[in-house]
């Protein structure tokens, strides 16, 4: 009798809140599964236009970073969860964005960063060739090769990037409104995100995403099975670089002013710790590190005003520690990172009180 | 162009060019008996080079080459802890993963290393010793012959130990295949923890070598990553090729030092990653590397 009624709740709970077993590719592609996913999923959507009549400036420009790291660990997202390909070089990627947007900013900035998205993506594909005959290993040294040679360009090509002293930016406007804080970005920022994140999740779980669920799991067996391996790990590529051009072109908009430095390795690295983070695959996973990582400096800078100014040198050492202690901690302990960790705590709800 | 100079340029680069093949040996050994590329061998030159500066400057004081002597050992220490620590937890899982830990060594050793040290450029107490040479034109100084002797010289030997010693056969045996490596009753474990090891203090050598004119600093760390183009260029498992390669790139960077930084400033720091670019796009396995690549 109670353990009829354990099934009969266990049922019931999971039908509501999380349905694990999917009949068709119909309910797979879906954006959520079940009726109460799909309320949270609207109420989400209002809060998130809603955000800045809520929240006070400061924390209102974490939220924007917070966004535009999102689109960018999104993009590696792609590549490295779902193709199973390696990128040293995302942050090349944004820079190329986000040079592309500095010369078509103030009223044009929307065209801007759309082309940014463009040209990274195409640049995307031609970085990706070397993956066709070379994986791992290989292709991670072959990234972190584009990665100095972009820096190289970023520095010396002055006519373009404005050498080491960077590029500054007008204010975006966007239909005549203008955008000169983070409150008002936060619409242009959520103009490319929503899409974005609507088409990353119908792309994970539609054919292209099988198609590079397949690559990585196996390369060989999936060409053997009628993959067009060159075309998934091109596209792979392409729309990550795409990704990451976007939010390089936001960043711009958000800085306001760009140097050579916000797109060095270490920035490579830090979108890499989100995706590890995050969890492999899912565009939930991308939001969860995105937010991690881009917390930890906040987080750090008020422990470092707790203790007292004395702390503040070794700040940037202290973040470094904490994003490599934290990659490694995941890959170690928990490699399907804060998804990985959400999923067992729901996996643990759904079958209490009786778990066996 | 002044060809005159073409034979010193020869000379710094060949210097220059030891100290990499240095250390990309101890890099392929790491690779070919664990198949893990260390994106952290920046880091174990920084480390190495701020290791001897420990000992260099108070309380210990000790003259260069000593505090070198006395701090490889410690150098072979930490790279055997980072083994145990990071990469043998993780045996057995895809590459990708490997390889992302060696990136989170990366930050954190950054991190460690700047809270203990301190971010600013140290200097050397004292210089190398030795007398600059001079023949004609060309002028010998001390720290290339350190360079050359003690680069070319590790390395000759360390090729010597691979080849004839008891630990050297038994460290090729678990490159070779583990698995049999481990059923003729060869401590594997052991010999991988060595090889990271080795790996370290070959890495603090040739770290502390080459930082040894501006002192040590975080730009030792660049300096580590030119590890990649010299492996990709020899073969990333050929220990000959680390050899030549390393000789190589380094005159190659100084030709480039010497002939076109004129005319184009930061060139040098480019060119050997756009090398690295067009050996995998033309001969992925390196000069001297086996064919092994899987091409699918």
């Amino acid at each position: 009798m109670l353990f009829r009624l354990s099934q009969t709740l266990t049922d019931r709970y999971s039908r509501t809140f999380a349905r694990t077993v999917r009949a068709t590719y119909r309910q797979d592609e879906a954006y959520a599964s079940t009726p109460l996913g799909r309320l949270w999923l609207w109420t989400a959507l209002v809060l998130l236009v809603m955000l800045p009549l809520l929240l006070p400036p400061y924390p209102m420009y974490v939220v924007v970073l917070i966004a535009i790291a999102s689109i960018g660990a999104l993009g590696l997202h792609l590549l490295v969860g779902g193709a199973g390909q390696i990128s040293l070089g995302h942050a090349a990627f944004l820079g190329i964005g986000a040079y592309t947007a500095s010369h078509l900013a103030g009223p044009l900035a929307a065209v801007g960063i759309l082309l940014g998205g463009v040209l990274a993506g195409l640049i995307g594909i031609v970085l990706g060739l070397p993956s066709l005959r070379i994986k791992g290993t290989y292709l991670a040294i072959a990234t972190l090769a584009l990665q100095f040679l972009a820096d190289y360009v970023f520095k010396r090509w002055e006519a373009v990037t404005g050498g080491i002293r960077g590029r500054t930016l007008p204010p975006a406007e966007f239909l005549g409104i203008s955008m000169p804080n983070a409150d008002a970005l936060w619409y242009l920022v959520l103009l490319f995100a929503i899409p974005l994140f609507f088409y990353a999740k119908r792309l994970l779980s539609s054919r292209a995403g099988r198609l590079w669920y397949a690559v990585r799991d196996n390369d060989l067996s999936a060409r053997l099975s009628g993959v067009d391996l060159t075309r998934a790990k091109l596209t792979a590529f392409a729309i990550s670089a795409f990704y990451a051009g976007i939010a390089g072109g936001l960043l711009a908009n958000l800085y306001k002013s760009i140097t050579p430095d916000n797109f060095v390795l270490t920035f490579s690295i830090q979108y890499l710790a989100m995706v590890i983070v995050g969890g492999a695959g899912t565009v939930l996973g991308a939001v969860l590190g995105a937010t991690f990582i881009v917390l930890i400096p906040e987080v750090l800078n008020a422990i470092v005003g707790a203790f007292g100014p004395q702390f503040a040198p070794s700040f940037a050492a202290w973040r470094n520690v904490v994003f490599g202690a934290l990659i490694l901690l995941f890959l170690i302990l928990e490699p399907l990172g804060l998804v990985g960790l959400w999923g067992r705590i729901r996996d643990y709800f759904r079958t209490w009180p009786l778990p066996y | 162009m002044d060809l005159s100079l073409l034979p010193q340029f020869l000379i710094t680069g060949l210097s220059t060019g030891a100290l990499y093949a240095l250390i990309t040996l101890g890099f392929v050994l790491v690779y070919r008996a664990t198949s893990v590329v260390n994106f952290a061998i920046g880091e174990f030159l920084l480390v190495g080079a701020y290791l001897v500066y420990t000992f260099n400057v108070a309380p210990f004081n000790l003259p260069l080459p000593l505090a070198m002597l006395v701090a490889l050992p410690v150098a072979f220490l930490f790279g055997w802890l980072i083994e145990r620590g990071f990469v043998r937890p993780l045996l057995g899982r895809n590459v990708v993963a490997v390889i992302m830990a060696t990136i989170g060594l990366v930050a954190t050793l950054d991190g460690v290393a700047q809270l203990v040290w301190g971010a600013d450029q140290k200097a050397y107490n004292g210089e190398l010793p030795g007398q600059p040479i001079v023949l004609g034109s060309l002028v010998l100084t001390a720290r290339s012959m350190w360079g050359i002797v003690v680069g070319i010289g590790v390395a000759l030997l360390l090729i010597a130990l691979l080849r004839y010693s008891r630990y050297g056969v038994m460290i090729r045996a678990v490159s070779e295949s583990e698995t049999a490596a481990l059923a003729l009753g060869i401590n594997a474990p052991r010999m991988v923890g060595i090889v990271w090891g080795l790996s370290a203090a070959l890495a603090a050598l040739g770290g502390v070598l080459l930082a040894s004119a501006s002192g040590p600093g975080f730009h030792v760390i660049a300096l580590g990553l030119m590890v990649f183009p010299v492996a990709i260029l020899g073969g990333m498992d050929s220990v000959p090729g680390a050899v030549i390669a390393g000789l190589a790139l380094g005159v190659v960077q100084a030709l480039s030092t010497g002939y076109l930084e004129g005319s184009l400033p930061g060139i040098t720091e480019a060119i050997p990653f756009v090398i690295v670019l067009l050996v995998l796009l033309l001969r992925p396995y390196g000069l001297f590397g086996q064919s092994r690549i899987e091409r699918v």
